[in-house]
């Protein structure tokens, strides 16, 4: 079962929607979509632009530790 | 110095030194790759440890936590910065692993001479990585200097301290090479976390609330707590451009995904990488955030000893405080010195291969692992000497590693991607990337609309190297036409 399963995610190849969401993820950990303000409201002391951007961030690591198989692409190699 | 610090001091140095030596023991004699990628069979801890030690120098001690002081929550962007590392790894890594393993690199330059068979490409990509390690190494030791003189209270004098460590450094790492480096990596990363967490711990139980001092900064230092503006947010947006690609191309982090096992422990490593900076660089951004509670009103250079000034704080917590104020010097003390290593191996590993191995093809690897240790001890001495003697003009070119680092990004993460890319493209890219680089530095242009010189002469490094990959498709669909076959790639 669990070998089919990585058959089945070898064969798939690398996610581009992945790499997308990784990216789309990046440019929202920027906080410039945030209309200017002092800060307030703070979530636990934290500004919540901030918040938003580390939420960014544990999404991202999330992704790439959980699904890195599938952002793995050995394809360069095999012409090289 | 107590008799408590230099028991930690000490052991801790002692530690390292058995080490080096356990290494030597494991080494097979004469083999480049074994001195150099442990014969690339570091599995998952170890390689972890190597990878997480090299990436987070002391400067996340004593630098980011400076930083989070002066400019507060916006040094957030420190977590993107380090995550963005391990996720230009990602771009590049896998094929450049399986290919370091089919044909036995040692080097960065091991890949290029491979990629382009270019050898005027390889030794100019080498030099760029050479003085950006230069940098990296330099400031380490200048590092060690400082925090030799903070955990003596002033006893051992600068030049000492950085002769010592730079000695002891230089013993573990000639006598087992990367397999002694990357077990000190393990201790030194264990006791940077550890290190982080004891501060944190310690600083929020005497301050009591992180929303206190947050409203308190609203009204005192507004900056520090509200919406970053547009020029920060660019600013944001290029230090993970050039802190990711940058980092991700220092020759120790090419040679540690040479030195993988396998690709199990490579990804198992690069997993635990991302979630690293969550742990580590927020630390340092919460640390930095509550030392307003602790010591108000710093600023400008001041800030930058915020960490040395928090651990004083500590050490008056009676011999509890001392222990951990002296362990934390020390952490701090090791996430240099693993630092330092790395960088100084690399270097070594680069002369013996891409300088006396090219010139002198006829040498075996015995002779050249030889050389590859005297030329530690030569690198070692020079960098002590520059520490401690005033830097000359011609020396400011290594403060710009990043900008210049960046520029030979294209080479592996495009090279490793678009088979098109040819020597002469990535040559005259990289040319005029150092070059615009270099012209930027001397005029004082730190960063135009907020992004960073070195990423805007990258953006135009790599807009060259696109250009050259469509040209050579465009002439390859027009070779295939004229020839008769249908299609392109």
């Amino acid at each position: 079962m669990k070998m089919a399963r990585t058959s089945r995610t070898a064969d798939a190849g690398p996610s581009r929607a992945l790499g997308w969401t990784i990216v789309v993820l990046l440019c929202l950990s920027v906080p410039w979509y945030f209309p200017a303000g002092d800060g307030r409201p703070f979530v636990f002391g934290v500004p919540l632009w901030c918040v938003v951007s580390f939420a960014c961030y544990v999404a991202i690591a999330s992704i790439v530790a959980l699904r890195l198989p599938r952002l793995w692409d050995e394809r360069g190699a095999e012409e090289l | 110095m107590t008799a408590t610090a230099a028991a930690i001091v000490g052991g801790y140095l002692a530690l390292l030194v058995f080490l080096g030596w356990r290494g030597h023991r494991r080494n097979a004699p004469g083999s480049l790759s074994d001195f150099y990628l442990a014969g690339s069979n570091l599995g998952f801890v170890i390689l972890l440890a190597t990878l997480y030690a090299s990436q987070y120098s002391g400067n996340t001690f004593l630098g980011y936590t400076g930083q989070a002081y002066r400019i507060g929550f916006a040094w957030m962007m420190s977590v993107g910065m380090m995550m963005s590392v391990v996720l230009v790894y990602l771009t590049y890594a896998p094929p450049l692993h399986v290919l370091a393993h089919r044909h036995g690199f040692i080097t960065p330059a091991d890949y290029i001479r491979h990629r382009f068979a270019d050898s005027r490409l390889a030794a100019l990509l080498s030099l760029v990585m050479a003085i950006g390690l230069l940098n990296y190494l330099y400031a380490q030791f200048l590092a060690m200097g400082h925090m030799a003189v903070g955990i003596s209270g002033g006893e051992i004098p600068f030049w000492a301290g950085v002769v010592v460590l730079g000695v002891v450094i230089g013993v573990y790492e000639t006598l087992g090479g990367l397999r002694s480096v990357a077990w000190t990596d393990l201790v030194q990363g264990v006791l940077l976390l550890v290190g982080l967490f004891l501060v944190l711990g310690l600083v929020w139980g005497r301050v009591g609330s992180l929303a206190e001092i947050s409203e308190q900064l609203a009204v005192e230092a507004p900056s520090m707590v509200a919406v970053p503006g547009w020029t920060q947010c660019a600013g944001w947006a290029s230090s993970m451009v050039l802190m990711g690609v940058g980092a991700a191309v220092y020759p120790h982090a090419l040679q540690r995904i040479y030195a993988a096992r396998d690709r199990g422990a490579l990804q198992r490593s690069l997993r635990v990488m991302v979630c690293m900076p969550l742990v580590t660089t927020s630390a340092a951004l919460a640390i930095g955030i509550l030392a307003h509670g602790l010591i108000p009103g710093r600023s400008g250079v001041d800030a930058d000893r915020i960490m040395a000034e928090v651990l004083a704080v500590i050490a008056g917590f009676g011999l509890y405080g001392e222990v951990v104020s002296v362990l934390v010097l020390t952490a701090a003390l090791a996430a240099i010195m693993s630092t330092a290593d790395s960088s100084l191996l690399s270097l070594s590993s680069m002369v013996a291969r891409d300088l006396v191995g090219e010139l002198r093809p006829d040498y075996g690897e015995e002779r050249l692992a030889r050389i590859g240790k005297w030329a530690s001890w030569v690198i070692i001495g020079g960098v002590v000497l520059l520490a401690t003697r005033p830097p000359t003009t011609l020396w400011r070119l290594i403060e710009i590693k990043m900008e210049l680092l960046i520029q030979v990004a294209p080479a592996f993460i495009l090279g490793l991607r678009f088979p098109e890319l040819d020597a002469n493209t990535v040559w005259r890219a990289a040319i005029v990337g150092i070059v615009l680089s270099l012209a930027a530095f001397f005029a004082g242009i730190q960063a135009i609309g907020g992004i960073h010189a070195g990423t805007w002469a990258c953006a135009v490094n790599l807009a060259l190297c696109g250009i050259g990959i469509r040209r050579a498709r465009a002439t390859g669909s027009a070779r295939h036409a004229g020839g008769g076959e249908v299609g392109n790639r």
